[in-house]
């Protein structure tokens, strides 16, 4: 039994035995199951019941504090039960978390700006839309949402400090996505380039970047640049901020995309030029839209690890999400809450960064359905 | 004219004259204004700095470091080692419990692959400040030095940090060096000697063991160990590890355990089944043909993604000084550089310093790459 188990948890299942109707479910195909999957081995049942044992002891405790024990309503302090979460200060900031200090009789711009950005996704999901319309929005993106969310031209100007919550950490996610994509495909380019100084430039800027954390060029952005533009010249933090975002997350998408490129067939770069289209034609019309549609997956990946790195702007003072929340538990009233603030940060996190990483899952098998 | 211009060779020439005007017109732009914003604000370039007085504390130095009399280069060199002793526990760390949760990640119990996969989920999809800062925060809840938790009278755990037994070397410097010339000269020879068998880290392993031993018993115990003892109100001997730099270790081995899990978990499973079904046919049980076909190939996969994971660990280290960890980030860019005022120097510095790291870690694990590589036939 052992034995074979262990061996579909290789191979799989038999072919036959996949090409089977599955049976109804009846009891004793429940204890099969049980048997196979917890109760294998005297050490399988060993740690099975280790789990369970832990589970009983530690779930219920858990779900008390989180939930049946827990305060929801209230206005201060004193309503908090001892003991368990209290997730008044939550709810009162609510607000405050996704807006921060966005003025309120604006706020209907960061909700369409909430829209816009996600509709990326069902967009990106759709095989009906061409392609190149996929590719204007993305370039048209971070246009709208600077219109939005920063104003200029028609809408009302905000000031920066005025972006802070779930609006910043949305604003520097989503631009710095969009705008490193073309410093990453030119950086890619760059790199496979024919003419030496192109390349050891992108080499060396590539290589550079990647062996600095990113920390050290977000301290930099806000101690250093200052020293290198003229005097009186100045440029607020955010776009500092911004600015070495979408900078350094390029390097890590030339990677992808250099990778895309390279699984592109050269003898359709070949063909291409046989056919007399130059060098820009030939990797606009041929190789990016493989290599692009090939490196979905992995871009969505980066752009997961670019959406938790905004966190970093916490430490040169930006209040986005997390610094909001944070913010909030260092106010007197809500002094010593220490778990409610970063349960509530993980729980964010967790959902936002789970469900694209599944998406991305889901395109990645799409893709490889596709091909073969 | 015309067909000078659309000469292949002479275009890319051009493109690229122009390209490296561009680059050395804008190094030079910023570099001017640098120059007239220093000049401005009365400060100097140069790195005669370094060997000024430093004046501020290190929190946790593995190094001897003297607020009152090191320099800038000891600040510097305390960083440096800070950085590296977090990224070699961090990295070992890292790989132990990479494997451990994929070894339970494929495990065929149901309820512990589960439990393997929801910790790497959670770990995995949440910002690692917010690991840093819950881990922190707990640290702040460990009991004061007399209620410190009692490892077997030979570690604590405490509000101070982890107690554990400290190492001594028992010889000077010239012993020390005959015995290195001894395990060199020793290792060389296992080498020529192995190297048709293949066995080689085990083989050295073992004589340095022997080598150990036999030294231990010609001379007095060449390494001894002491355990921390509580004396008033904190641990005398041993070695203390700061609290915020063990959670900064936990937090960033968790993270990257958890995104080295899925590395290890999907190059086992893409070695072709067929694999293990003729492992199988030829009557091996299964276990071994995991650990004899399986994995060793699978390993071919996972050195190469495994070492941008484990330099991101070796990045992680600036991350200490959210948390009060000084590494070269904390010591160089970040005190120093307030206190000098010799922003673009100490940047420089780091930068390098990073790179370099990057560079030795690239190295390691390239030679590693090598050494697992199948040999084609």
């Amino acid at each position: 039994m052992n034995h074979q188990a262990s061996i579909e948890k290789i191979t799989g299942k038999p072919i036959e035995a996949r090409a089977k109707k599955s049976t109804p479910l009846s009891f004793s195909r429940v204890v099969v199951w049980i048997k196979r999957n917890l109760f294998n081995t005297w050490l399988d049942s060993l740690v099975t019941l280790a789990i369970i044992a832990l589970l009983c002891l530690l779930l219920p405790k858990a779900l008390d504090w989180l939930f049946f024990s827990a305060t929801f309503s209230g206005t201060s302090r004193a309503d908090c039960a001892p003991g368990a979460a209290c997730w008044i200060p939550i709810r009162q900031y609510m607000d405050y978390y996704i807006y921060g200090p966005f003025p309120e009789s604006e706020q209907w711009r960061v909700n369409s700006a909430f829209a816009v950005g996600l509709f990326v996704f069902p967009l990106l999901f759709s095989q009906r839309i061409p392609q190149k319309w996929i590719v204007v929005y993305i370039l048209v993106l971070p246009v709208v949402l600077w219109l939005l969310l920063k104003g200029g031209f028609i809408f009302e100007d905000i000031s920066t400090s005025a972006l802070g919550g779930l609006t910043l950490t949305f604003f520097l996610g989503i631009i710095a996505m969009c705008l490193s994509l073309p410093v990453a495909i030119l950086l890619a380019l760059g790199r496979r380039s024919q003419l030496p100084i192109l390349r050891w430039a992108c080499i060396g800027y590539i290589e550079i970047i990647r062996s600095v954390p990113v920390i050290t060029f977000l301290f930099m952005a806000s101690l250093v640049l200052q020293l290198f533009l003229p005097s009186g010249v100045s440029i607020d933090v955010l776009f500092r901020v911004l600015f070495v975002l979408i900078f350094v997350s390029a390097v890590y998408k030339a990677e992808i995309i250099r990778g895309a490129i390279q699984a592109v067939p050269k003898g359709q770069i070949e063909a291409s030029y046989a056919m007399g289209c130059g060098y820009w034609k030939t990797m606009a019309y041929v190789v990016m839209p493989q290599a692009l549609r090939n490196s979905v997956p992995a871009l969505i990946t980066n752009f997961i690890g670019l959406f938790k790195e905004t966190t970093l702007v916490m430490i040169l003072g930006l209040l986005e999400v997390m610094g909001a929340i944070n913010a909030t538990f260092h106010n007197a009233e809500w002094l010593g809450l220490h778990a409610e603030g970063p349960i509530v940060i993980s729980a964010f996190f967790f959902i936002a960064c789970f469900s694209i990483a599944q998406y991305g899952a889901h395109l990645e098998r799409r893709i490889k359905r596709t091909k073969h | 004219m015309h067909s000078f211009l659309y000469n292949r060779k002479v275009r890319d020439t051009l493109i690229q004259l122009v390209f490296f005007a561009v680059i050395c017109f804008g190094i030079t732009y910023l570099v001017l204004n640098a120059a007239t914003n220093m000049r401005d604000a009365g400060l100097t370039s140069g790195f005669d700095f370094l060997f000024q007085r430093a004046g501020y504390d290190i929190s946790y130095s593995l190094i001897h470091y003297d607020p009152k009399t090191s320099t800038h280069l000891m600040a510097w060199a305390a960083g440096m080692v800070n950085t590296i002793a977090f990224a070699v526990v961090a990295i070992l760390l890292t790989t132990v419990m990479a494997l451990c949760l994929a070894v339970m990640r494929l495990s065929q119990n149901f309820l512990l692959s589960k439990v393997s996969l929801c910790l790497v989920e959670y770990v995995r999809n949440v910002p690692i400040l917010v690991h840093i800062s819950v881990w922190y925060t707990l640290s702040l809840m460990l009991p004061s030095v007399r209620q410190a938790f009692n490892f077997g009278d030979v570690s604590f755990l405490s509000n101070r940090g982890l107690s554990i037994p400290s190492v001594e070397w028992n010889y000077g410097l010239l012993a020390s060096l005959v015995f290195a010339a001894l395990w060199i000269v020793l290792c060389f020879l296992v080498n020529k000697r192995v190297s048709t068998t293949g066995r080689r880290i085990i083989s050295v392993l073992l004589m340095t063991i022997v080598l150990a031993v036999l030294a231990s018993l010609v001379f007095t115990p060449v390494i001894s160990f002491t355990a921390p003892k509580l004396v008033g109100f904190n641990f005398k001997h041993g070695w203390t590890l700061p609290p915020e730099f063990i959670m900064l270790i936990i937090a960033v081995s968790t993270y990257s355990a958890a995104h080295g899990s899925e590395v290890i978990r999907g190059s086992i499973l893409a070695i072709s089944k067929g694999q293990m079904e003729a492992g199988l046919a030829l009557g091996v049980r299964s276990n071994i043909v995991m650990n004899k076909v399986i994995i060793p190939q699978a390993l071919h996969s996972i050195i190469p993604p495994m070492t941008s994971i484990y330099i991101n660990v070796l990045k992680a280290a600036a991350l200490g000084s959210v948390v009060g960890f000084m590494d070269i980030m904390g010591t160089m860019g970040g005190s120093s550089l307030n206190i000098t005022g010799q922003a673009i120097e100490c940047i420089v510095i780091v930068m390098v310093s990073y790179g370099i790291l990057n560079l030795i870690l690239a190295a390691i694990m390239g030679r590693f790459n090598k050494a697992m590589q199948l040999k084609g036939r």
